[in-house]
């Protein structure tokens, strides 16, 4: 079952009777027996590795526990020295735990998502060392939103030892964490604490909530369909026959495919926490307007915001804390005097590990390893080179906070964003360099206008919709980094006029929406990850 | 507290960390520059502050730095 389909909408409102006339203490119930019949409609007999991810993680966190309450009840009767003997043996039993839940769920995910990845490496090492082809290579196909419900498990049992959450009794409420209906397909990823005390909570119907959540399940469907769907037949056509078109029409083509690919993906986490709020529960933010990022850093701290929280967390801190970490430190200290490589060597190491990761979890492919380290590497370029362009700035007179200077490092940053998407678009990374290079070594823009870009099923009407949409997109993005609530200032306008925006806008959808024909069965990107 | 200012002026010369409540939401403290302070507490203070006390409440503002490295300081087991 996909959000965009009919039979969701029905789903949810059979969904939402059911959860507000059901007694409060048994509403999360409802949510998770509709989050597991949606799971297992979507997904099959492969609720079969949700089942055990959530066994696994349930009963880790609970040994976990355990071990640590038993330790508050000893530590009173004994002396300072025998409390720091037993604290460090009870630490070592949850590392323990801790770790072999992890890397159960771990393997888990390499099973179904990477085997056959890193298993082709393995072949071709051994092929070329004349030994053959050693690892089978196996036909399962990936359990759905499997990269997001680990991530979120390894989260839970990691913040049950680091003690910052107590252990959940309930087992159906550490399911329904896992397996809430909104966020397993794209996400976002939740963290525990605030999601079940949620759950706990009774929600009764309130029209403001329901209405505001419903505007902006509209307004994400409306990303979905009359944008990203539309750039993404133009998109595809494009990328799958890449001889036939010059540089120039993969700029285009690249342009669109960063924007289909932030309204799909912003339009969909519009479209789960509206879904989400309707129902009285608020799930993370995954967006916040990333395309007027001043720099890549801050483009990832709002592009996917919750992924890059996750890596911060789970990632970045325990590799930069770590003694591992700590001794390297100590090294450079002893032969490095200069403070610019003292901060610099380190963030090279642990920012290494944190980009590796995000690109090895949007796939199992070097393509999306290279995307990871694509930012990694331009992060580190920019940060070693930081001396040096304030000085030239400071050379030019120009001052960093100046509105010239804002202006030209959004629009760097969008160049480096969109160059980063050409690479995740691409079917390969010999195909990114292939469309890298033509995009220099063959540009030319007379292709544009001798039609090229009239691709099978799209119109020039396309383009013009396209082009009203996107203005419209840019200004409420516009709107809301100045600080404007869209739907509060929509709420306090006269009913006629309220009304007659929300209207225009579902019929928008149904109108100018890319469906059938060429434009059928368009899936969501972030939900093959 | 001025040991902790100098640590702080020395990894971010040009923030003025006094009277300050955001320092970690705002972004004025990065991940990475929170690494080195901890890294130079640490150090300074002879505490080992973990992944679990790098909360924003914690590095919003200086008060709340030397407020951890008591506790730590003064931790029992």
């Amino acid at each position: 079952m996909n959000y965009t389909t009919i039979v969701f909408l029905f789903f949810l409102l059979a969904t939402g009777v059911l959860y507000f006339s059901a007694p409060k203490k048994i509403q999360w119930g409802v949510l998770l027996a509709a989050s597991m019949f949606f799971y297992i409609l979507s997904c099959g007999v492969k609720t079969a590795f949700l089942l055990a991810a959530a066994t696994v993680i349930y009963t880790g966190a609970l040994i976990i526990q355990t071990i640590e309450d038993k330790f508050a009840i000893r530590k009173k009767e004994l002396e300072k020295n025998q409390r720091k003997e037993l604290r460090k043996k009870a630490e070592r039993k949850k590392k323990i735990i801790a770790a072999a839940s992890i890397i159960l769920m771990i393997l888990m995910i390499f099973s179904t998502k990477y085997f056959n990845f890193f298993g082709s490496i393995i072949n071709q090492a051994m092929s070329a060392s004349g030994i053959g082809h050693p690892i089978p290579v196996l036909k399962i196909l990936m359990p759905l939103g499997i990269s997001y419900y680990t991530l979120m498990g390894i989260s839970y049992i990691t913040d049950v030892y680091r003690k910052t959450i107590t252990a959940e009794r309930n087992p159906l409420m550490l399911l329904l964490f896992l397996c809430y209906f909104p966020h397993i397909i794209e996400g976002p990823f939740d963290r525990y604490a605030p999601l079940s005390n949620q759950f706990r909570q009774s929600h009764r119907p309130d029209y403001d909530r329901i209405k505001n959540g419903g505007i902006r399940l509209v307004w994400g469907l409306f990303k979905k369909f009359v944008i990203a769907d539309r750039a993404g037949l133009i998109v595809n056509t494009v990328f799958s026959h890449e001889d036939m078109y010059s540089g120039s029409v993969f700029i285009i083509a690249i342009l669109l495919y960063t924007l289909q690919i932030y309204t799909e993906f912003s339009g969909c986490m519009d479209m789960v926490c509206g879904t989400s709020q309707m129902f009285g529960i608020t799930i993370s933010e995954n967006f916040k307007r990333p395309f007027f990022s001043r720099s890549i850093n801050e483009f990832w701290r709002r592009w996917h915001i919750t992924l890059g929280e996750w890596l911060k967390d789970y990632v970045f801190y325990p590799v930069s804390l770590s003694g591992h970490f700590k001794k390297i430190n100590e090294k450079i200290r002893k032969h490095i005097n200069s403070k610019y490589l003292l901060a610099l060597i380190p963030s090279a190491y642990a920012l290494f590990f944190v980009w590796f990761c995000n690109g090895l979890w949007h796939g199992a492919s070097i393509k999306y390893i290279f995307y990871g380290l694509y930012y990694y590497i331009l992060m580190m370029m920019g940060q070693a080179a930081k001396p040096l362009s304030d000085k030239c700035l400071a050379k030019l007179h120009v001052s960093r906070n100046s509105h010239g200077y804002h202006i030209f490092e959004v629009i760097r940053t969008c160049i480096i964003v969109c160059f980063g998407m050409m690479i995740f678009r691409s079917g390969s990374l010999s195909q990114a360099c292939s469309v890298f290079t033509g995009i220099f070594a063959n540009f030319n823009i007379s292709q544009i206008f001798s039609g090229a870009l009239m691709v099978k099923g799209i119109h020039i009407w396309d383009y013009f919709i396209l082009a009203i949409s996107f203005m419209l997109l840019l200004t409420i993005s516009y709107l809301q980094e100045k600080g404007m609530n869209i739907r509060e200032t929509l709420s306090k306008q006269i009913i006629p006029i309220r009304w007659t925006i929300y209207i225009i806008l579902l019929f928008s959808i149904i109108i100018f929406g890319a469906y059938g024909g060429n434009f059928a069965n368009t899936t969501f990107i972030y939900g093959e990850f | 507290m001025k040991e902790l200012l100098k640590i702080l002026h020395e990894i971010k010369p040009d923030v003025n960390f006094e009277g300050r409540t955001d320092l970690f939401s705002s972004g004025d403290l990065d991940s990475m520059n929170i690494i080195m302070l901890v890294s130079e507490i640490n150090d300074e203070f002879d505490v080992d502050i973990k992944v679990p006390d790098i909360i924003p409440e914690n590095f919003n503002s200086t008060e709340n730095i030397m407020k951890l490295i008591k506790k730590l300081q003064d931790e029992e087991i």
